[in-house]
């Protein structure tokens, strides 16, 4: 919001674009600031900021619409922690499903690190995720906790810079999100749509119920890139250790063996059941796998809640793709619609609950308009989402 | 006879040193401040003078000359205003013993809460120290505090006794390391005026006489670091407002105990900063609080703020020493996690990096209390009392009394309640949990 900020983003894509680094870079056109930020105020982003700001913005994105020849839906990044990505963020998310209610529309939100950095993170976290889940397609949660220890675990980098956590968190979402192209789609029978607009798969396959819309993202591999030619990986170690990971909640550093996909019965409160799935899986010849291959890691019933019924082989969406993707000779990304960020989301609105509980802060909140009843519904809406994912 | 500023500047000195002086500038990045002279910093159009003083009486400064300058001042205020783009708030730099600084000075914050309601007022005050020359300063700082809790949005009390204490600190800290030297003090001056940390020149004057210098040098670090965010680009950027927004949890609970690290650094460029970790843990030190005998460590934190500035400074260094700091202080049980942190990329002048500890804390108290003894004190015996009621009701005081004692009620209640929590109530056991669960209200 601030202009310096946005310029500085403005200014890095231009620098990284000439320097060839990147192959794209902001268009000054397309950018909007004001004077000041937030101040991490919820409220200041979603009720201050908002006519004059959305109108700005809508003439913005409206221009850029038309230059466009395809557009595949709104993905929209912010954090959720402060008050002009989350505040402002949830207001145009929601005029913007008015504006353009057939489009679809992806939110990808940063979790701040459980240690605090912002005090009132956890009102704001609440009140952004109250507003996504109402007028968002799919929430993506990125948690800067586990970037971090990404970085730090897996890429040895100890003191990582933001620069460094945002090409992670960017690798991630490729993994999945990356475009596909077909060379080969005659062998491609898997494959089901015509068009290959990712946003549409995602929606049409994670995100069918109102109710559930956190979706969790996992990919493997996350190793450095120098380690990249020692990778001697096969693809069913692979898949089975990203499946590990995802009924874990875990992370590649560290995978947890002791819960088994295949034996209901040592499910523990500590296996996530899932409602769906959509994986992508690329590198060299991934057309010479067996048909089966998904299919025998993935279509097992008990890593499915029993809750919605159907059948095993609609839970889950794969495609291939010939491409490497960073390099990787192998590489698997998941996207999930499921229990994983259940844990989370109980301790921040536990938190958040005790500190209104003390009406501490609210003053603030307030003075802009938010009151008691808007955190009450925001309470609402997000114990009754734990509530749904806990209950599959 | 003013001090007050409304400024952003990197030196702050002179608003402070140069008396009779009142300054607006407002609060846009003035990067031209750095390579000029003092006189280029403040206009001279935004001054307003008078003959005399208020002759350490709060009262005349506050319904003597308040009124007298309403208009006057708020015409510069809102000249000033009008070029900004952007206004992040009033910055007040006065002291509360003396009459002008206490009594115009709070005279001004409370015009300003009425006509910028929505602009955040900063106070960055001195309280007097133990062996304060002026007789009525416990008056003139009561009335002037009645003002502070009821109309600013944030007030960093600085108390000079523990300014004092620092810098004799420094200079015993230095003595011992350089102990060949004969003339000390001469000598970490003049390493100061090379240096380019402090750029006053004070020589030819004795070590007794106090000049502030270097007391005054520390508090402008602290408004230095404060607002550094609105002139340098940082990873993540603290506006003014973020800070009265993250560690303010009930309106009237918003003074916030302030401390610098590394320390020496600013006095002194000899002392070289330790390691990042170093300088966090010392932060938060008893020795490194601007009030004195404050101990936050043993007390018990409502919200802390760091704001670290530094180019090879990374957010993950800030993250790893905030896990550390999170086992080692002790919060209020629902705000555990109450840190709020900025980074800045900009180092101080002759520093590598910088960190601004700001806690809300309930050893603040401390303070009141001890103004409150000080007051009571004179108060018994009405001393110099009718010197106010020419310009007040005698019953104010009282009313001002009443209100510092709310407020350090207020933060006794806050340890009382958490110590009162049952065992183990501090963390997020289950059951205690349980009476969190949340509950519409209907
Ligand atoms: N991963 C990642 N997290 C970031 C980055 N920048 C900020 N954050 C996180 O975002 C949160 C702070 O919110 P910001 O996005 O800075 O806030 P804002 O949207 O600018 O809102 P205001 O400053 O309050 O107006 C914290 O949790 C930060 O850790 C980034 O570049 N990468
Ligand atoms: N830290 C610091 N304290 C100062 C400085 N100048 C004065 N003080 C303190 O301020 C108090 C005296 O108030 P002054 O600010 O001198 O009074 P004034 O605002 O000029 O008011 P009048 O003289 O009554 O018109 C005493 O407690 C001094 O110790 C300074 O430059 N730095
Ligand atoms: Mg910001």
């Amino acid at each position: 919001m601030e202009p310096k900020v946005v310029q500085k983003c403005l200014l890095d894509s231009a620098k990284s674009h000439s320097n060839g680094e990147s192959l794209w870079q902001y268009d000054k056109k397309y950018s909007y600031h004001k004077q000041s930020g937030s101040g991490n105020n919820w409220a200041l982003g979603y009720l201050y900021y908002s006519q004059e700001e959305y109108e700005e913005t809508h003439s913005r994105i409206q221009s850029l619409l038309e230059s466009l020849d395809y557009f595949g839906g709104f993905q929209v990044f912010s954090s959720l922690a402060g008050g002009t990505g989350s505040g402002l963020g949830a207001h145009i998310v929601e005029r913007l499903r008015e504006d353009f209610s057939k489009s679809n529309m992806m939110n990808v939100a940063v979790w701040p690190y459980q240690s605090g950095e912002v005090i009132l993170q956890n009102y704001n976290v609440l009140l952004t995720l109250n507003s996504l889940i109402q007028d968002s397609d799919g929430v993506i949660p990125i948690y800067n906790d586990e970037i971090m220890f990404v970085c730090r675990e897996l890429l040895k980098n100890k003191r990582p810079s933001y620069k460094v956590m945002n090409t992670v968190i960017a690798q991630q979402l490729l993994s999945v999100m990356f475009p596909f192209s077909n060379s080969t789609k005659d062998k491609m029978s898997l494959w089901s749509g015509s068009n290959s607009n990712i946003l549409s798969e995602i929606v049409r396959q994670l995100c069918i119920y109102p109710q559930f819309k956190l979706l969790s993202l996992k990919n493997i591999p996350q190793c450095d890139n120098k380690t990249i030619e020692f990778n001697t990986d096969l693809w069913e170690g692979m898949i089975q250790r990203i499946r590990q990971m995802i009924i874990t909640n875990g992370n590649e550093h560290k995978i947890n063996w002791s819960i088994k996909a295949e034996n209901p019965s040592t499910y523990s409160t500590k296996f996530i059941k899932s409602l769906s799935h959509l994986m992508v899986i690329r590198g060299d010849k991934v057309f010479d796998l067996p048909g089966s291959f998904e299919s025998d890691y993935f279509g097992i019933g008990s890593l499915y809640t029993k809750k919605y019924g159907g059948s095993v082989d609609n839970k889950y969406a794969y495609f291939r793709d010939s491409h490497r993707i960073h390099g990787h000779e192998k590489s698997i990304g998941v996207l999930s619609n499921n229990q994983s960020h259940c844990q989370i989301l109980e301790s921040t609105l536990r938190k958040a609950t005790m500190m209104f509980h003390e009406k501490a802060f609210l003053h603030h909140y307030e003075k802009f308009g938010v009151n008691a009843d808007k955190f009450n519904e925001m309470f609402l809406t997000c114990e009754t989402t734990l509530a749904e994912y806990k209950g599959l | 006879m003013m001090r007050q500023s409304v400024v952003s500047s990197e030196m702050l000195i002179p608003a402070l040193r140069k008396p009779k002086i009142w300054l607006v500038e407002c609060g846009v990045i003035d990067n031209k401040i750095l390579g000029g002279e003092f006189k280029d910093i403040f206009e001279a159009r935004q001054c307003i003078k008078d003959q005399s003083g208020a002759g350490n009486n709060w009262a005349r400064g506050h319904l003597g000359y308040g009124p007298q300058y309403k208009d006057e001042i708020e015409d510069k205020v809102r000249q000033a205003v009008e070029k900004c783009d952007s206004l992040q708030g009033f910055f007040f730099l006065h002291s509360i013993g003396g009459g002008t600084g206490s009594g115009l000075g709070s005279y001004i914050i409370k015009d300003l809460a009425d006509i910028y309601p929505t602009v955040f007022r900063f106070s960055t005050c001195v309280f007097p120290s133990n062996d304060d020359d002026v007789v009525t300063s416990p008056y003139n700082s009561m009335l002037s505090l009645n003002v502070l809790i009821e109309n600013s949005d944030c007030v960093l009390p600085v108390d000079n006794q523990a300014l004092f204490d620092i810098v004799s600190r420094v200079d015993q800290q230095y003595a011992q390391k350089e102990e060949k030297k004969k003339d000390i003090f001469r000598d970490t001056k003049a390493d100061h005026i090379k240096d380019g940390s402090s750029i006053l020149d004070i020589s030819g004057k004795g070590k007794k006489v106090r000049h502030y210098e270097r007391e005054n040098s520390i508090v402008a670090h602290v408004v230095n670091n404060l607002t550094c965010s609105m002139r340098f680009e940082g990873d993540l950027n603290v506006d003014l407002n973020e800070i009265t927004m993250n560690l303010v949890p009930y309106p009237r609970m918003h003074f916030l105990l302030s401390s610098l690290s590394p320390l020496y650094n600013v006095l002194n460029p000899k002392f070289q900063p330790r390691n990042i970790d170093e300088t966090f843990k010392e932060a938060l030190d008893k020795g490194n609080q601007l009030i004195q005998q404050a101990n936050p460590q043993e007390s018990l934190y409502l919200a802390c703020g760091l704001i670290v500035r530094g180019n090879k400074v990374e957010i993950s260094d800030i993250n790893r020493n905030v896990e550390k700091l999170q086992k080692k202080l002790k919060f209020v049980h629902w705000n555990k996690e109450g840190f709020k942190v900025g980074l800045c990329n900009q180092p101080p002048i002759n520093m590598n990096y910088s960190l601004l500890a700001l806690s809300n804390n309930t050893c603040i108290r401390q303070i009141f209390q001890r103004l409150r003894q000080k007051f009571l004190k004179i108060y018994k015996q009405k001393v110099f009392v009718h010197h106010y009621t020419e310009f007040m009701e005698q019953s104010h005081f009282d009313y001002c009394l009443n209100n510092c004692e709310s407020v350090i009620n207020s933060y006794e209640e806050m340890e009382i309640k958490n110590n009162n929590l049952p065992l183990g109530g501090l963390g997020y056991g289950e059951e205690e949990a349980d009476q969190y669960r949340f509950r519409p209200i209907i």
